[in-house]
């Protein structure tokens, strides 16, 4: 290395050392080293870089200097950022590998604290919005004409900071500035600049101190605090009363954020971009304290629990109850459909009062036994028994019924066999599922209807009185069974009501459901009719043709 | 890439009732109003203009007329980049406040641009001023703009002229 500059561990160079007239100890050593020391002392310095020699002792350099003050950190500041900035902009994606596991669990502990907070906020907001103090805030914020959730905030708060403005002292313009998420703000620029000039006319038009500034400005429950540092304001807004502590708080940040920005500050241009990194400090101020729940054991609503649980132990009681009538009702329905000499024609329900119409066969068991033998538990069961005195009720029979015949006027009882057998011939078909008719059959029933009446007058000279024109209603093979018998029952009345709409008597007519009778057709349209039947006491009915073509009649 | 916004605090100042806030508002919201409120100490408002390589806000001090009662707060022109004096053109004794005004401003802000609005430029039938006069003061480095905040004359350009000499 040229040009070097050997030092002593005394801090002179050797030439230095050579030329110091009256450093007796150095002129002794010369004498006795000689020339030979100064020859091994300069080999030695020369073997190392100055590089080397930094490196040896930077270490406890820095130790040193860290443990001693902060100028070093303070000095290193800078160039580090600067660094970083360097490293960063050459190089993004290296930043992004050593960030991301460090950022990942960050983030989603952030998440996680975020959703907390909504879910605890959610909780809060619901528990308000519910209770009868809930509703009686919202009737007053709504007289107030502030927003509920304002409105709760001042209920529940001993104090909120809800907005942070740091403004500019001189100019008034805002360098940045904070809000809360509960607060509705105006244009923080106008606001800073307008309290500038607040404070610039309070101390024009007052005789206050020298460099004394507005402190506070109070607005009903709204006060705005200003604290005056250098060449900034701290501007802050709270509702409620803001304890010392909170407002020492505030006062540090403000002062740790002019530490960090004192240069910006004062250089300050009019560019605001400066005190983006700003926000942190003032988002600090936005402090806010809770009024102490009262948690006594008397605020616990243990009316309304109380209340609360006995409504739904009633509301499982009566669902219990209920789903034992439903058994019950569908027993009794059961049994009475399932009785050899009853037929069931209809039943209805009311309350709890089960009424059901039925034939009986004059072998039959007496009304009164048959209720007895069902022992119905929950309902009065209630029988409107007719007796039938034409034998055993036996649907798949009674197409067959023969009864004795007494002799009838030739002409007449052949007419009546013809029709009656025409009659039994067709049946009147319905719409899936309903108790409408089809096209076809809307026709056939207007040929049923006169060729009923025709019966009818026919029997009125037979037998006065004694006709019964029997409508029975089936159902197809779908659907349950109680729902099925309903619904051919519905569809035997409504026929008979279009019957008696159209002429015929109700006191022959007799209509009733059966249900589905498996008569072995298959074809679900066939299954879904209403066939009628035509009974005279001791006039037995033949269903051949012939008889419809004694008469020149067709189907 | 968005256009860097600098803030500067510009103020208006002048006799009263000579059109200073229907000159702020015509600039700001582009309206006007022939009915006439006294400014009681300050209204500021604001306005972005864009310049060639940035975006100015300007934060706009709407300060009270002065008269015989009251004079201009110097307080309120603490820290302006800019300073429009507005006179009325039909009015020769707003004339006469113009350098008592100019030198109260420059006591406080000696190196700030101005410019000087002669307003009421719609009524210029009724103006009674010396053409001369205002040509000493743009000699001076005072442009001069005659303007209406009812027609909107000269207002925006005034605004910009002023504006771009601060930057």
């Amino acid at each position: 290395m040229t040009g070097i500059s050997a030092k002593e561990p005394s801090g002179l160079t050797v030439d230095q050392i050579d030329n110091a007239p009256d450093n007796e100890y150095i002129r002794l050593r010369k004498l006795l080293l000689g020339p030979e020391y100064e020859q091994a002392i300069k080999d030695y310095i020369s073997r190392q870089s100055d590089a080397e020699r930094v490196a040896a002792v930077l270490s406890q350099a820095i130790e040193a200097a860290s443990s001693r003050d902060t100028a070093l950190g303070k000095a290193l500041a800078p160039v580090l950022n600067k660094a970083i900035h360097e490293s960063i902009s050459r190089n993004p994606s290296q930043i992004t590998t050593v960030m991301s596991p460090i950022m990942g669990p960050s983030i989603r502990k952030a998440v996680a604290t975020a959703l907390s907070d909504m879910v605890q906020s959610l909780n809060k907001v619901l528990e308000q919005s519910l209770s009868i103090r809930g509703l009686f805030w919202r009737i007053k914020a709504w007289r107030a004409g502030v927003s509920y959730g304002r409105y709760v905030m001042s209920q529940t708060l001993r104090f909120a900071v809800e907005q942070v403005l740091l403004v500019h002292r001189e100019t008034g313009l805002l360098l940045h500035s904070v809000v809360s998420e509960t607060t509705d703000t105006k244009d923080p620029e106008l606001v800073s600049s307008m309290l500038t000039a607040i404070q610039d006319f309070v101390a024009d038009s007052f005789d206050t101190a020298s460099g004394a500034d507005l402190d506070k400005v109070q607005v009903g429950d709204l006060t705005l605090h200003l604290i005056s540092g250098g060449n900034s304001v701290l501007a802050f807004a709270t509702r409620g009363t803001i304890g010392p502590a909170a407002m020492e708080q505030i006062i540090g940040h403000y002062e740790t954020l002019q530490q960090e920005f004192t240069e910006e500050i004062a250089g300050f241009s009019g560019n605001r971009d400066a005190f983006n990194g700003a926000e942190d400090h003032l988002k600090s101020c936005l402090l806010s304290e809770q009024l102490v729940p009262k948690t006594s054991r008397q605020q616990r609503p243990w009316l309304a629990i109380a209340v609360l649980f006995m409504l739904g132990l009633a509301l499982v009681y009566n669902g219990y109850l209920g789903t034992l009538r439903t058994l019950e009702y569908e027993r009794i329905v059961e049994a009475l459909s399932s009785q050899g000499d009853y037929m069931l024609i209809s039943h209805r329900i009311e309350d709890e009062h089960i009424t059901a119409q039925m034939l009986r066969s004059v072998s039959g068991i007496p009304p009164e036994q048959l209720i007895r033998n069902i022992e119905p538990a929950f309902y009065d069961l209630q029988l409107d028994v007719r007796a039938l005195t034409f034998g055993e009720i036996d649907v798949d029979k009674l197409n067959a019924l023969e009864l004795p015949t007494p002799a009838p006027e030739p002409t007449l009882l052949e007419k009546f066999n013809a029709l009656a057998g025409l009659i039994q011939s067709q049946s009147l078909y319905f719409e899936k599922g309903t108790a409408n008719l089809s096209g076809q059959s809307i026709e056939t029933f207007q040929t049923l209807v006169s060729k009923l009446k025709n019966v009818s007058e026919i029997a009125e000279v037979l037998k006065p009185g004694q006709l019964q024109i029997m409508v029975q209603g089936y159902s197809d093979r779908v659907g349950s069974r109680i729902n099925n018998l309903a619904l051919s029952k519905e569809r035997a009345e409504h026929v008979r009501d279009m019957l008696i709409s159209n002429g015929l008597s109700a006191d022959t007519v007799i209509a009733w459901g059966l249900g589905y009778r498996d008569l072995g057709v298959e074809d679900l349209e066939w299954q879904r009719r209403v066939a009628i039947q035509v009974l005279l006491p001791g006039v037995s009915i033949n269903l051949s043709n012939s008889n419809a073509s004694k008469l020149g009649m067709q189907r | 890439m968005t256009m860097p916004r600098i803030s500067k605090k510009v103020c208006m100042v002048g006799p009263f009732a000579v059109g200073k806030t229907s000159l702020v508002r015509r600039f700001v919201e582009s309206i006007f109003s022939d009915k006439y409120h006294t400014t009681i100490g300050v209204k500021i408002s604001k306005k972005v203009i864009d310049l060639d390589e940035a975006q100015m806000q300007l934060m706009l001090w709407d300060i009270e007329g002065v008269d015989v009662f009251t004079d201009l707060r110097p307080s309120y022109l603490r820290g302006a980049a800019g300073v429009m004096i507005a006179v009325d053109g039909t009015r020769p004794a707003t004339f006469k406040q113009i350098d008592r005004l100019i030198e109260l401003v420059n006591q406080q802000l000696p190196d700030v641009p101005k410019v000087l609005l002669v307003n009421k430029f719609d009524l210029k039938s009724e103006w009674k001023l010396e053409e001369q006069a205002l040509e000493e003061y743009a000699s001076r480095g005072i442009p001069v703009f005659r303007t209406s905040a009812k027609t909107g004359e000269a207002v925006e350009e005034a605004f910009e002229t002023l504006a771009k000499s601060i930057v």
